[in-house]
C-alpha cells in the first residue's frame, strides 16, 4: 500500500465529510437549542422551523464552499497523481477509491448548487413571515430597509463549479486507457 | 499542452516522444523508458513556470501574515472607555480567526504549491533555490494552518459568528472549517514533501 496516495485520499475527504456531518447536524436539529432568539420585538414568534429553513441556515452556516474547493483541488491532485511515477501514483485500488470520492464530491457540490437555488426562490415559510413581519422599533435605532438579501446565482455557481471539477477529476479516474506509461520503468 | 510545447522549443528535442497523450509523453519522457533506454532524453527546465507558482503561493501567505500582525501587536492605547481591558492573546486568536480570511488565502497558497510540487513530481527541472522557497512556503502554511485550527477551537462559542442569532451559528462552523484546514495541512505537507524528495536522475 502507498502512504502517499492514500494520505492525499484521506486529506481529500475530510472536509466533505466535515461538512456533511455539520450539515446532517443542521438537518436533524442538533443544534436548535441556539435557534432560541431573544430579541425585543421577537416574543411573539413561535413557528417551529421548516426543512427549507433548515436548508436556508445551511447554505450559509455550513462552510461549504471552502470544504468543496479544498476538496476539489484534492481530487484533481489525485487525478493527475495517476500519471505521476512511483511514490505518488494512484494505482490500484487507492484509484477506485479516489474516483468514489472524487464522484461523491461532484455530487455534493451539485446537491449545494440545487439547495441554494431552492432556498432563494422558494417562497417564504412561516418562521421566515413572522420573522420578516413589521415591528415597532425600538426608540432611538436606525431602521434600515433590506433590499436585497444575496446574489444566489452566483453563489450556486460556486458548488456548481466545484462540483463539475470533482467530476471531471471522477472521470480522468475511471478512464480506462492512460496508464500505460506511467506504469513502466524500473 | 503550452508548457509541453514550449518545453520542447526549449529543449530542442521534439522527436524524443513516442506520439502517444500528452500526459504519457511527459512521463515517457523523464523516466526514459519509452525511448532509448541508453540514452534518455534531457530534463526539459520549467523555470518560469516554477517562478510564477511560487510566487502564486507565497503572495497570499505573506499578506495573510500582513493582516494577521496588526491584530497581534495593536496597543489600544488610544482607547479611552470606561471598563476596557487591553484583548489577550486568546481574545486576540480568535478575533484574527474570524475576522481574516484564512482559508481562502492558504488553499489559494496549496494551489500554487501543489503547481510546484508537480513539476518536481513530473521531472521538470526546478533549481534548488526555488525548491526549498516553496518548502519554506509550504512550512509557513502549515504553521499558519495550525494556529488557524486552535484559534478556531478556541474561539468556538465566543459569540463571533453569523450575527442575527437565529439560525445553527457558529458552532456549526467549527466543523467545516477545520475540515479545509485539515486538508490544507496535509497537502502542504505532501507539497514539500515532494519538493524535498530525491530528484529522480534521468
Amino acid at each position: 500500500m502507498r502512504i502517499l496516495p492514500w494520505t492525499l485520499l484521506v486529506a481529500t475527504a475530510a472536509p466533505v465529510v466535515a461538512a456533511l456531518v455539520a450539515a446532517a447536524r443542521v438537518l436533524r436539529g442538533d443544534l436548535d437549542v441556539l435557534n432560541t432568539y431573544t430579541g425585543p420585538g421577537y416574543e411573539d414568534v413561535d413557528a417551529a422551523p421548516a426543512l427549507l429553513d433548515r436548508l436556508a441556515w445551511l447554505t450559509y452556516s455550513v462552510g461549504h464552499e471552502w470544504a468543496l474547493a479544498a476538496a476539489g483541488l484534492g481530487c484533481v491532485s489525485l487525478a493527475a497523481c495517476r500519471w505521476a511515477p512511483r511514490p505518488w501514483q494512484v494505482a490500484g485500488p487507492a484509484r477506485g477509491v479516489a474516483a468514489a470520492l472524487a464522484g461523491a464530491t461532484g455530487l455534493v457540490g451539485l446537491a449545494a448548487a440545487v439547495v441554494v437555488l431552492v432556498v432563494t426562490h422558494a417562497p417564504l415559510t412561516p418562521l421566515q413571515t413572522q420573522l420578516s413581519a413589521p415591528r415597532e422599533p425600538e426608540p432611538g435605532t436606525v431602521v434600515a430597509t433590506v433590499v436585497s438579501l444575496g446574489t444566489p446565482f452566483s453563489d450556486a455557481a460556486v458548488p456548481a463549479v466545484l462540483g463539475g471539477t470533482a467530476l471531471v477529476a471522477a472521470w480522468f479516474l475511471t478512464r480506462r486507457e492512460a496508464t500505460p506509461h506511467a506504469v513502466t520503468g524500473p | 499542452m503550452w508548457v509541453r510545447i514550449r518545453g520542447w522549443r526549449a529543449s530542442g528535442s521534439p522527436e524524443d516522444g513516442t506520439g502517444e497523450t500528452a500526459l504519457g509523453k511527459i512521463v515517457a519522457g523523464h523516466d526514459g523508458s519509452v525511448s532509448d533506454p541508453s540514452t534518455p532524453p534531457p530534463r526539459r527546465s520549467a523555470t518560469l513556470l516554477a517562478t510564477g507558482a511560487l510566487v502564486g503561493a507565497a503572495l497570499p501567505v505573506v499578506l495573510l501574515v500582513a493582516d494577521l500582525v496588526p491584530i497581534f501587536t495593536e496597543t489600544y492605547e488610544d482607547v479611552d472607555l470606561p471598563g476596557f481591558t487591553t484583548p489577550g492573546r486568546t481574545e486576540r486568536l480568535a478575533q484574527a480567526v474570524t475576522t481574516t480570511a484564512w482559508s481562502p488565502a492558504l488553499l489559494t497558497s496549496v494551489l500554487g504549491l501543489a503547481v510546484l510540487a508537480a513539476l518536481v513530481v513530473a521531472g521538470r527541472r526546478v533549481p534548488l533555490a526555488l525548491r526549498l522557497l516553496g518548502a519554506v512556503a509550504g512550512l509557513a502554511v502549515v504553521a499558519l494552518a495550525v494556529v488557524a485550527a486552535v484559534g478556531t477551537a478556541a474561539g468556538a462559542g465566543s459569540g463571533f459568528g453569523t450575527g442575527l442569532g437565529l439560525d445553527p451559528s457558529s458552532a456549526v462552523q467549527d466543523a467545516p472549517t477545520v475540515g479545509p484546514l485539515l486538508a490544507v495541512t496535509v497537502f502542504a505537507v505532501l507539497t514539500v514533501v515532494a519538493l524535498l524528495g530525491r530528484t529522480r536522475a534521468s
